[in-house]
């Protein structure tokens, strides 16, 4: 029998990360290499249409660069049905085609994190070097976005939507943790409210196809079912709402900028830790089961024949098989 | 200089270090692989299997100075921060065996409707895609666990009758499973009607040591051992229809049974000895031969072999725990 389990690191503290902040297009940066930046430092701003629209080439309509349209005013129409304009705007010819542009608004890029500028590219983006807590997300999407991070006090799933809809009004491009489960109801409620992510500990497998087809990411701390956040997850997230968070679903990681630089050695040294970590009493784990799927617990018995497992969320022993185990750091 | 063989699988790795003092030779293996769900953000794959390889090469006395690696893998090919002496895959070694139907049992693949909540049967597969290595404890979900592996063989897979029927691949080698879970998922996995001897691989190490066979034979002649051969099960009668024997063995008692259709007939059969057979039933028609016994004996399987009848339905959990019961005491009979 194996002496040592594989790590699984769910909260990762990291210094030195690099984080790029850019402007959606060229404009003015108020920032060079070497400058300290704050979460809410204006770095840099720039004129930008925030909403764009493709008007088809076959639509029956006289169109000519200038022509303007308010909301709701029919642009033209199009097999038979009239379209009409989704914004203010006004038409640009782009290339052969038309675009309604909305009105240009000043974009103000803030810093988002605590660090030093390291590198900029003129008038479009500066490279900051910053602290960061990392959670891991055992599934989620593949896309990655940025925002208010909202957290929701881990309600029941009755009292989410009533969350949604009373007390976060404004959630538009924000980044929720909606709790330990939730259903279709709420993410089809957060995609109609241009929710930009939601985090929970788990849903169904069949609300990524919904989520993918709408372009909103959705990120799972613990795996699919009616599964609980982690404690340690949730009083992370509960640190820090309001923070503007960064999400790469490619790594499955929430990145959460920190204040101040951690002064962990094990976070400042840079060498290789090993990958192993051997099983004894009061070691941390996570449990992969059947019926206990990212549990947390602590080994209270480990000998050649059982391991014993006692969880966090309830104080319950249970006996597990070793594979379905792997070491918490 | 000493040998370290490795076998890098689906559930788990298996190393084989032959030539050591005390007992000879030494099999250990590691219930976890590299899965990048839950590693990739802090780790990769090199990294891991070089940590691997460093402890069981600690863990089994051994040097890494003064150790060649060998290593066989069911996927792409590892790397690691050691010196590997030869590399290759899994499938190379298995095509080398001309003597035996070979059964590799890894992969997952299909779905299939059940009267099970769709969502749980959907989180159970999503959360075993996350931890592939995941050992399934629950009836309910073994039945799945077993009927998505189906989906790689399927009933396509037709054997040769008159080779014998070698199972290996990780389902049937890890130490964490119970004997008789294991046993009812080869047994379920046989889906051609014959009589047929039967080989399990039960610790992992049969691959490892075809590796030895093959790049250090000299080695290898010095391993010879019952633990590094597959462990002879004993014979299976697999037809989908009534069956009518006659069973006679060298100590001259016989005995004539019938075996309905969907079910399971143990006979006691030890390893060494042997039974003189009359078999009769509409799918196999008239079969007489001498067959021999091993750790399950002699066994009639009339149980439908149509790959979508096992189904994942309340009756056939029940099925599936009185199959388990029925093996277990045919085991504590041997």
């Amino acid at each position: 029998m194996s002496d040592y389990v594989p790590i699984y690191k769910k909260i990762i503290h990291a210094n030195d990360v690099l984080v790029e902040r850019s402007l959606p297009n060229e404009g003015s940066l108020r920032v060079k290499a070497g400058d300290i930046v704050e979460a809410f430092t204006e770095i840099g701003s720039s004129k930008y249409a925030l909403n764009n629209f493709l008007v088809d080439p076959l639509f029956s309509a006289q169109l000519f660069p200038g022509k303007t349209f308010a909301r709701g005013e029919t642009i033209g129409r199009f097999r038979g049905k009239s379209v009409d304009a989704p914004f203010n705007g006004v038409l640009e010819k782009q290339g052969d085609a038309f675009v309604l542009v909305s009105q240009k608004e000043t974009f103000v890029l803030l810093s988002g994190v605590w660090g030093e500028v390291v590198d900029v590219a003129e008038n479009l983006s500066a490279l900051i070097k910053t602290h960061t807590t990392n959670i891991h997300m055992l599934a989620s999407t593949e896309n990655s976005v940025e925002g208010e991070l909202v957290v929701f006090p881990n309600p029941s799933s009755e009292m989410q939507m009533q969350y949604l809809k009373k007390y976060h009004k404004n959630v538009y491009k924000k980044i929720l943790y909606v709790g330990d489960y939730f259903q279709e109801d709420l993410l089809e409620k957060a995609i109609e409210l241009e929710v930009s992510g939601i985090l929970a500990g788990s849903a169904d497998r069949e609300l990524f196809s919904i989520a993918k087809k709408a372009d909103i990411f959705l990120g799972l701390f613990s795996g699919f079912g009616q599964l609980s956040t982690p404690k340690d997850v949730f009083s992370t997230l509960t640190n820090v709402s309001n923070r503007y968070v960064f999400v790469r679903g490619i790594e499955g990681l929430l990145r959460i900028p920190m204040p101040e630089a951690f002064d962990d050695p094990e976070v400042r040294s840079s060498t290789v830790k090993t990958n192993l970590k051997l099983l004894k009493k009061g070691v941390r784990v996570v449990v992969f089961s059947e019926d206990h799927f990212g549990w947390v617990g602590f080994i209270e018995k480990a000998s050649k024949d059982s391991i014993v497992v006692k969880f966090e969320k309830n104080d319950t022993s249970v006996e597990v098989p070793l594979p379905n185990i792997w070491a918490l750091v | 200089m000493s040998v370290l063989s490795a076998h890098i699988g689906s559930k788990q790795v298996t190393f084989l270090a032959p030539g050591l003092p005390k007992k000879g030779y030494e099999i250990f293996r590691f219930p976890f692989l590299y899965n990048p769900v839950l590693q990739v953000h802090f780790t990769d794959r090199k990294t891991f299997y070089t940590d691997v390889f460093r402890y069981a090469i600690k863990k089994l006395g051994l040097s890494v100075q003064d150790c060649d690696i060998l290593i066989c893998s069911d996927l792409e090919p590892v790397e690691l921060d050691l010196d590997i002496k030869v590399s290759t895959p899994a499938s190379a070694l298995l095509a080398d065996l001309l003597d035996f139907n070979v059964m590799y049992v890894n992969s997952t693949t299909s779905i299939t409707p059940s009267r099970m909540s769709k969502e749980d049967i959907l989180a159970f597969l999503a959360n075993l895609a996350l931890v592939p290595n995941m050992i399934v404890e629950k009836a309910k979900f073994k039945m799945y666990h077993d009927f998505v592996r189906f989906g790689s063989l399927d009933k396509a897979y037709e054997l040769d009758p008159k080779l014998p029927i070698l199972f290996c691949g990780d389902r049937f080698s890890s130490e964490y499973v119970k004997d008789t879970d294991m046993f009812q998922s080869l047994l379920t996995h046989i889906r051609t009607p014959g009589v047929f001897s039967v080989l399990v691989d039960m610790n992992g190490s049969y691959l490892p040591s075809l590796m030895l066979k093959k790049y250090r034979p000299e080695v290898y002649e010095s391993l010879l051992s019952p633990d590094v051969i597959p462990t002879i099960l004993g014979t299976v009668v697999r037809v989908d229809s009534a069956v009518e024997c006659l069973f006679s063995t060298d100590s001259g008692t016989s005995q004539f049974f019938e075996v309905p259709r969907n079910n399971l007939f143990f006979v006691p059969l030890e390893g060494g000895s042997k039974a003189h057979i009359s078999v009769k039933s509409s799918s196999l028609g008239q079969y007489e031969g001498t067959v021999g016994g091993g750790k399950l004996g002699f066994v009639v399987d009339t149980r439908s072999i149509d790959s979508n009848d096992p189904g994942i339905e309340e009756e056939n959990i029940i099925s599936y725990e009185n199959i388990e019961r029925q093996i277990g005491e045919a085991l504590a009979v041997l």
